[in-house]
């Protein structure tokens, strides 16, 4: 367990190793580059900030993933938030800067972009980011069965797009 | 009762439960019926295509289709590995997108496929959306340029991704 001075001590290495994922999944939800890199500070921010003791690496991580999913919710609700840019867009930029390998078809990705919100995160973070479906389940506070559920039907919502698009 | 006051009677009396020839008619028909609509449903998912992700890579390789299919009514459930001489099942290690050469992610097929040059072999991961991962250990000399099953088409696509940039990864 760790104490959140501690965190504070290690904070570089913390940012180098969860910054560019928190980052993409905060703009997979935001589509906007200025507010998802609000809503990594800010996750990072109250992680330093928070009293509770973390467990170990895996707990760390689903800490701070699940802050952030929690932010992004936050700043769609919020009246302040920023112009969003076009899917296309946003998956372009996905693609492109922040995910460790390259997408030949980004199509599908920018399906996955549209989905609404609940089989949008299960999805992300089980294709794009390798999630299992118990850490996912975990990170959103769900239960397998939910989690099984969702990326079953976001999967049929992902080809329902697909195939609109199709002229 | 005895055998004379049978015969005195008009007819033996029928079990209640037995089947009457219009019943078994019945039962013939709803087993037409039943047949008739597996019949079409099989049609339908060579129309689709799903017959041959169920049967994938199997025939190619001379092999029966039931050998090592794990279904596919879902449509998710894609034959990783039926049994093949290239392909042989392995421990899985959880490997990471960083760590992989090559890296398929089929949202609409609900799977996702990591794969790592190893000498001779390709380490081959599949992640499926019903929580399952396999983990397979392909022989490249043993694959044909021109296969159809998943892990060994996969497999070669690692290898040439790994000629082609030397660490390139692409989905």
């Amino acid at each position: 367990m760790e104490h959140k001075f501690e965190r504070e001590k290690r904070w570089g290495d913390l940012a180098d190793e969860y910054q560019t994922m928190l980052y993409r999944i905060a703009f997979s939800n935001l589509k906007n580059r200025a507010d998802a890199e609000d809503a990594v500070q800010e996750a990072f921010l109250r992680y330093m900030k928070d009293e509770k003791p973390i467990q170990n690496k895996e707990h760390e991580r689903a800490w701070l993933i699940r802050t952030t999913i929690h932010i992004c919710t936050d700043i769609l609700k919020s009246g302040w938030r920023r112009r969003t840019v076009a899917f296309e867009e946003a998956a372009a930029e996905t693609r492109n800067v922040y995910l460790p390998y390259q997408i030949k078809d980004d199509r599908t990705l920018e399906a996955v972009l549209k989905l609404p919100v609940h089989y949008r995160n299960p999805i992300y973070l089980f294709y794009y980011e390798d999630y299992s479906i118990q850490e996912i389940a975990g990170v959103l506070n769900e239960k397998e069965g939910t989690i099984k559920t969702r990326l079953r039907r976001g999967r049929e919502e992902v080809k329902k797009i697909l195939t609109e698009r199709r002229p | 009762m005895s055998v004379q006051e049978i015969k005195g009677k008009k007819g033996i009396q029928e079990y209640p439960n037995k089947r009457h020839s219009v019943q078994s008619d019945r039962f013939q028909d709803r087993l037409i019926q039943n047949m008739e609509s597996h019949r079409q449903q099989d049609m339908t998912e060579e129309k689709t295509g799903r017959k041959a992700l169920k049967e994938n890579g199997m025939q190619k390789s001379g092999e029966t289709p039931a050998a090592g299919m794990l279904g596919s009514r879902a449509g998710v459930r894609v034959s990783a590995a039926p049994q093949s001489k290239a392909v042989q099942p392995t421990e899985v290690r959880h490997m990471s997108y960083e760590e992989s050469d090559n890296i398929e992610i089929a949202v609409t097929e609900g799977y996702t496929l990591k794969g790592k040059m190893e000498g001779p072999q390709v380490y081959v991961e599949a992640k499926y959306e019903d929580g399952r991962t396999e983990a397979f250990h392909v022989e490249i000399a043993a694959v044909s340029d021109h296969t159809q099953h998943m892990i060994e088409r996969f497999a070669l696509q690692t290898t040439q991704q790994v000629k082609n940039s030397g660490q390139g990864e692409e989905i």
